[in-house]
């Protein structure tokens, strides 16, 4: 089933918005509908806080970015130039390690936002992003370097499973009933939110596709295209995904 | 059953029943990874209808050993005539 997403607001159309003032424009991107006192810190802390390397730039960003979430439990590790943006929607878990480089932007989210429970290890270099829907990272879930987690309706990654390095889990798609009408001018489209079980081993360079949903104690083989809801504890592999074998 | 093991073998990993010997392994067979690995069993299952544990297909690691865990399923295994392919059969 394909649903088309309300409330996308491509960040495209905002820049385009001819209304809007250029600050009106850079404050819904970075920070959203929040006061100008939390522009003004965010706007410190890029200038300040966010590239400082080595160990004092951890230990500052882990005092000061105490209260800069949603909400944000004890020994945050967050390397230098990691972005965040929307940090109001966003609640982060104790002994949560977010590597050098790494962008987290909740823009999108609803209600719940962007969570990192507990443990979880984001590696340097990846992108976390919501367009639209909520996005939710289990208990001691690690993901990879260089991975993209891009949400239009929602991603839900359960406790205790490992992407690893390079994965593109990219929710949404686009209308293209329209010939002669650019892609980008047409609805967002979702099959719905993705969604990894408990204890699954995402391989290196998998890319998941809209609305899939993966049991529990899956593996999906390097390099897999996943395109179809996967059954729980099934080996997938190739492009597209298909089961190679039952774990037992 | 040797002979139906071998075809088996050989048809998996894409080589002539000649190029097999007691120590064939991942090192020696270029298309032996993981993946196939789990092909070969699944093979292996379904021409002598036998179900292996995750125990025993991770100790699979040369063609002698992969024998003497078939061989351990005793008449069961040995129940499909060489003379058949065996390959497939249900």
């Amino acid at each position: 089933m394909t649903n088309k997403i309300p409330k996308i607001v491509p960040a495209r159309h905002i820049l385009a918005d001819k209304e809007k003032s250029a600050y009106r424009k850079y404050r819904d991107l970075t920070v959203g509908d929040a006061s100008f006192l939390l522009l003004l810190l965010h706007e410190l802390f890029a200038f300040l806080l966010v590239p400082l390397p080595g160990a004092l730039g951890i230990l500052l960003r882990r005092v000061f970015y105490k209260k800069y979430f949603k909400s944000c439990g004890n020994n945050l590790i967050v390397g230098r130039s990691c972005v965040f943006r929307h940090p109001t929607k966003i609640s982060i878990g104790d002994n949560v390690t977010i590597d050098d480089f790494s962008l987290i932007d909740a823009r999108g989210t609803g209600e719940r936002g962007i969570v990192l429970e507990d443990g979880v290890i984001v590696n340097r270099n990846t992108s976390i992003q919501s367009k639209g829907g909520d996005i939710s990272i289990g208990k001691s879930v690690t993901v990879g370097a260089n991975s993209s987690l891009v949400s239009w309706s929602g991603i839900g990654i359960d406790e205790g499973s490992v992407l690893a390095g390079g994965c593109y889990v990219s929710a949404g798609k686009f209308d293209y009933g329209e010939l002669g009408t650019s892609i980008l001018e047409q609805e967002p489209l979702s099959s719905g939110p993705i969604t990894i079980g408990r204890n699954s081993w995402i391989a290196t360079r998998v890319t998941i596709l809209d609305g899939v949903r993966i049991g529990e104690d899956s593996i999906i083989a390097a390099g897999a295209v996943v395109t179809g809801n996967i059954p729980p504890r099934m080996i997938v592999a190739g492009n597209p995904a298909k089961i190679v074998f039952t774990r037992r | 059953m040797d002979a139906v093991l071998r075809k088996t073998f050989a048809k998996v990993f894409e080589m002539e029943e000649e190029e097999i010997t007691e120590e064939s392994s991942p090192e020696t067979v270029v298309l032996w990874d993981s993946l196939r690995h789990l092909k070969m069993v699944m093979e292996i299952e379904s021409a002598f209808h036998i179900k292996l544990t995750m125990k025993e297909i991770r100790s699979m690691a040369t063609y002698a050993r992969i024998r003497e865990v078939v061989a351990s399923y005793g008449k069961e295994a040995a129940a499909i005539s060489p003379k058949g392919d065996g390959i497939g059969r249900r």
